[in-house]
């Protein structure tokens, strides 16, 4: 059984290290990033301030607004089930949802292999202008970056798994969850609280902050990057309602762990009982 | 080897297939005919395990294992309607997937690739196929694991020549070795040729399991007989219509419908008539005037 | 699939950092022990060179040569110890290793160690002062709890003293480097403190200059109270639980000093608590999780400051009236105003804001627009703490962006006129030096970038080329 896995997922990962898609995420996601490392330092004025904390700090906006949605993008346009390729595919002797947990893993190695391939170069860069430091961090805002691959993926597999032929759909609910998930859901939350009592509202905020995959994953990154520090005060009340520092990375993990299982958990349940 | 017990899909209000029951013998090759719509696509697909009953169900092989569970599809090769492939990929790569998919030893890829007339065009990326190559891809995926079934849909309707050629040695070949076959098809020509048994589903429910010559005989039963005459006879029709009812003029030639017995009465009286034949065709019945008749006698 | 995100929770759980116990920046002034001086070391503890000193006469220079000395010193008379290659004050490791008790003394070219021993209550030092016009010159003073200790003593100098705290110590159980209580007039220049509680104390003691020092790796690098009419030039604060925190404190003035890299969850480069009429012109506060903070502090003034690399670069509590910042350039700063309260008086004008991106049509310098520093966001966060958690995240930007288009939103918004369109040249500003970083770490961390862009093109490339076709590509040939 893992060898088919293997065997789907080696096949995806052929198929996405093909792809134009992909390729062009890439070289895109390398630039933005080596724009970002690079950006610090023009704006400082040369000061050399840019270090790779601060870059990766940077780096957590830019990993926080295009990884989801290249996830889900790049997962629902390829893992929506369609006519033809699909009914093929999944007459093997294999389980579906074996089939499709290699085709996600294999998506996976793909966005993460692009992923790499764009810190390692902001890094490069960084590592030029400034010297090198704080690569704990910047190791930080990868995993952060493979932990929203993973979620997202799983997502879109869920959103593109009951509905075959149905590309565009599918792209369309991933593109409103990417837009739920980076905006409304904190816009939401941050109203929300400013309408309770401060109590209330911290508690609003705080639990906000950990259940929305974005958020969990901003949350541990900064936290990660910059210790205590990351929120002001605010990082000391949610240590405080979460309970200590390693609660909060637990959180954040179970978070993001959670976000990946049950979506994926749905995918091969959905896919199991559609008709392809 | 393949039964259907009460197989019935609906989509929404839709059923595509009603109540059907059949059981596809053992190494026989096996016919699903029937008018576009009629629910062979689903019925097809029910047996390859990618359909779920929405009751009855369908099982295969002599453990009767519902087509559903993975295990079951190790009996079945399947062959969709009409298939897609990813352009990125080489012919080779396809299959080699495929290939180790169903853990059939490494030779298997050149035997199939050369079957299907692919063997010059492995190497090419599949998004440069044309559509009948694609669908000889198909084919050759498809025979990949010598399976105790064959399932394919509409297997005639995207081959080209060359792939029409294999696949009529395809089925050949699982003739002989005593494997099953079962297709769909809306076309006679196949089913006459490669049928043993012809199951005919109309409108979501099954309406005939014949012998491919029981089918010709029905089918020639209602043909048509033209007789070409040099001019028109006066009162020849009235003749032959009381042998034939159905006879009519098209131009200067005779329209006599009917069996075979009814077409050489109808002989004998433009004869006896002293009508001038000067040719004379037939054609065999039209499937879908078969199926009105069929859909007709049941109601 | 699990294995990036147990990876992620390795990380988490190794990088999140410990809290401080007691970082949050305090009014906790610590009044001097009210115990008794401590005197003449107890026989036994008495450092060799005690002889010395009591045959000595007031005016006298003693001049020791190297070696280690064990033992604590009284210098009650007006001389001149002074080391030849650099002797060793080895203290008793149970009170102040130099004692100095009378006007006039100088002490210099020492190496000074504690010991780690010592009472915090009792205000053990490396070097402990009480009488005036003490000079302490080029001692290098380790392992003790408080670094040079000046009580009530006027006038004192204290010139390229390196103090080093007590590794492993938390910050409670320390002192300062510097601590100055109730001395006047005092002048602290080109020393380096490293990893005490905090850099320079400095209590009720007014019209010092402080000049030239370096602190780093400690709790605060200034903590200041009731203090007037100081002067600081050329100081370096750095990673620093803070960087420089002021309280009740009036007419001080900064120059060129830097702020840099002083990042605990409560940090702020330079903090003024009720301090005003302080002058803070061309410093460097840069990478500080709060570049000014400013809380009921009056007519304070900020000039030719770069403010660089803050998560928010400068707070001010309503409480703060008639502050006025100006030609100052703010640089990368995530968030350029927390405003606690509902408005503020503080006046911007002239500064340069990096993120601002307004043309300069006419080539006046002056962006055509004026720069906006409040928001809606910064309402809530000023207001509920837990909004910070947020700050980064795109809905505060999409609440920026909003009130941009509706300016009702923000009725009473904190602009700045006419901002600068270009980075101004600030000469007097002085340069980051880099932290120094240990050369072994530099050259293994050096390597993840390089393995990073390995890999990933490893991935893409050998993933692209077909694992699939190759087996039976070879037997196909051979057959």
């Amino acid at each position: 059984m893992m060898g088919l896995i293997w065997l789907c997922a080696r096949h995806e990962l052929l198929l996405a290290a093909r792809s134009r898609w992909l390729q062009w995420f890439a070289v895109i996601f390398a630039g933005l990033a080596l724009l970002v490392a690079g950006s610090g330092y023009v704006l400082s004025g040369g000061y050399g301030l840019q270090d790779f904390a601060r870059t990766a700090v940077s780096l957590v906006q830019l990993v926080l607004l295009i990884v989801p949605l290249a996830a889900l993008v790049f997962g629902s346009l390829t893992l929506s089930p369609d006519r033809g390729a699909a009914e093929l595919l999944y007459a093997q002797p294999v389980p579906r949802w074996a089939i499709l947990a290699g085709r996600v893993i294999g998506l996976f190695l793909a966005l993460a292999a692009a992923e790499l391939l764009g810190f390692g170069v902001a890094g490069l860069a960084v590592q030029y202008y400034s010297g090198p430091s704080g690569a704990s961090q910047f190791l930080a805002v990868v995993a952060l970056s493979l932990a929203l691959t993973a979620v997202f993926l799983a997502i879109a597999a869920a959103l593109a798994s009951g509905e075959p032929g149905r590309r565009a759909r599918a792209l369309a609910m991933s593109l409103v969850v990417w837009f739920v998930a980076v905006i409304l859901f904190d816009l939401a939350a941050l109203g929300v609280a400013s309408m309770l009592r401060s109590g209330a509202a911290s508690r609003v905020l705080m639990t906000a902050a950990l259940v929305n995959p974005v958020d969990a994953g901003r949350t541990g990154a900064y936290m990660a990057i910059e210790g205590t520090s990351a929120f002001g005060a605010a990082s000391l009340a949610l240590l405080r309602f979460a309970g200590g520092e390693r609660a909060v990375a637990a959180l954040v993990t179970a978070s993001l762990l959670l976000w990946t299982i049950v979506p994926a958990w749905v995918a091969a349940r959905r896919l199991g009982r559609t008709d392809l | 080897m393949i039964r259907y017990d009460r197989f019935t899909k609906a989509y929404g209000a839709h059923t595509a297939v009603d109540g059907l029951s059949v059981d596809i013998p053992a190494g026989s090759v096996v016919a699903l005919l029937g008018p576009n719509g009629s629910g062979k696509t689903t019925s097809i697909k029910a047996a390859a395990g990618l359909v779920r009953p929405t009751s009855g169900d369908v099982r295969l092989g002599a453990e009767r294992r519902p087509a559903t569970e993975a295990e079951a599809r190790r009996l079945c090769s399947f062959l969709p309607q009409r298939v897609s492939f990813p352009d990125a990929l080489t012919g080779r790569e396809v299959v080699e997937f495929y290939r180790r998919m169903r853990g059939v030893p490494g030779d298997a890829t050149d035997r199939v690739m050369k079957f299907a007339s692919l063997n010059g065009a492995g190497n090419r990326a599949v998004g440069t196929y044309s559509g009948g190559m694609t669908q000889r891809l198909g084919l050759a995926v498809a025979m990949l694991p010598d399976a105790e079934i064959l399932l394919l849909d509409e297997p005639t309707a995207a081959l080209d020549p060359d792939g029409l050629c294999a696949f009529y040695g395809l089925v050949e070949a699982r003739r002989r070795s005593g494997r099953t076959v079962f297709f769909s098809s809306h076309q006679l020509g196949d089913v006459e040729r490669l049928a043993d048994l012809i199951v005919i589903l109309i409108e979501g429910r099954l309406a005939a399991t014949l012998t491919s010559s029981e089918l010709a005989a029905k089918l020639a039963d209602r043909g048509v007989m033209r007789v070409r005459m040099g001019q028109r006879v006066t009162a020849l029709l009235e003749r032959v219509r009381e042998i034939a009812p159905g006879a009519r003029w098209i131009g200067d030639d005779l329209m006599v419908p009917g069996p075979t017995a009814v077409r050489l009465g109808a002989l004998d009286a433009i004869r006896a008539a002293g009508g001038a034949i000067e040719g004379l065709s037939a054609e065999e019945g039209r499937l879908d005037e078969f199926y009105r008749s069929i859909v007709g006698g049941a109601r | 699939m699990s294995v990036p995100r147990i990876a992620l929770a390795t990380l988490l759980a190794a990088t999140l950092l410990p809290v401080p116990a007691d970082a949050q920046v305090g009014d906790d002034a610590q009044p001097p022990s009210t115990g008794a001086l401590e005197g003449r070391p107890e026989p036994g503890r008495t450092s060799p060179l005690q002889s010395l000193v009591d045959a000595a006469a007031p005016g006298d220079r003693i001049v020791v040569p190297a070696g280690t000395y064990e033992g604590d010193l009284l210098i009650d008379k007006a001389i001149s110890l002074v080391g030849d290659g650099r002797p060793v004050l080895r203290g008793s490791g149970t009170g102040s290793v130099v004692r100095i008790r009378a006007a006039g003394a100088t002490i210099e070219g020492f190496d000074i160690d504690g010991r780690r021993g010592g009472d915090l209550g009792r205000d053990t030092s490396g070097v402990h002062v009480a009488a005036p016009r003490a000079t302490i010159r080029d001692c290098r003073i380790r392992d003790a709890l408080f670094g040079i200790y000046l009580r009530e003593s006027d006038d004192a100098v204290l010139e390229g003293n390196t103090i080093v705290g007590i590794p492993d110590r938390p910050p409670g159980e320390v002192g300062s480097g510097i601590h100055i209580w109730n001395s006047q007039r005092y002048r602290v220049t080109g020393n380096q403190i490293v990893g005490t509680r905090d850099g320079m104390y400095i209590q009720s003691s007014s019209h010092g200059v402080i000049r030239g020092n370096r602190a780093r790796d400690l709790r605060y690098g200034l903590h200041y109270m009731f203090s007037d009419d100081n002067l600081f030039e050329d100081n370096s604060f750095e990673t620093g639980a803070a960087g420089a925190a002021l309280m009740y404190s009036e007419r001080i003035t900064f120059r060129r000093n830097r702020f840099l890299r002083n990042r605990g969850f409560a940090s702020v480069g330079l903090l003024l608590k009720e301090c005003d009429d302080l002058v803070a012109e061309d410093n460097l506060m840069a990478d500080n999780a709060r570049g000014i903070f400013l809380e009921g502090s009056h007519r304070n003034s900020f000039r030719r400051n770069i403010v660089a690399m803050s998560d928010i670069a400068v707070v001010i509590y309503d409480s703060s009236r008639t502050n006025v910042f100006e030609d100052n350039a703010f640089v990368g700063n995530l968030s350029p105003l927390s405003l606690v309260g509902r408005r503020t008086d503080t006046r911007f004008a002239g500064n340069y804001w990096s993120d601002h991106g307004e043309p300069d049509l006419d080539g006046d310098g002056i962006a055509e627009r004026p720069y906006r520093l409040s928001n809606v966001f910064d309402h809530l966060r000023g207001n509920l703490t837990a909004a910070d958690l947020f700050a980064q995240g795109m809905a505060a930007r999409a609440l920026g962006a909003a009130e941009r288009a509706f300016p009702v939103l923000d009725a009473v918004p904190v602009l700045d006129e006419r901002p600068l369109a270009r980075m101004p040249r600030l000469a007097d500003v002085p340069d980051v030096t880099p932290a120094p970083e240990p050369a072994a770490e530099a050259r293994t961390t050096s390597l993840w970038p390089a393995v990073m862009v390995m890999a990933g093109a490893f991935v893409l490339i050998a993933g692209g080329r077909s694992p699939l076709g190759r087996r039976a590509g070879a037997q196909g040939g051979a057959a």
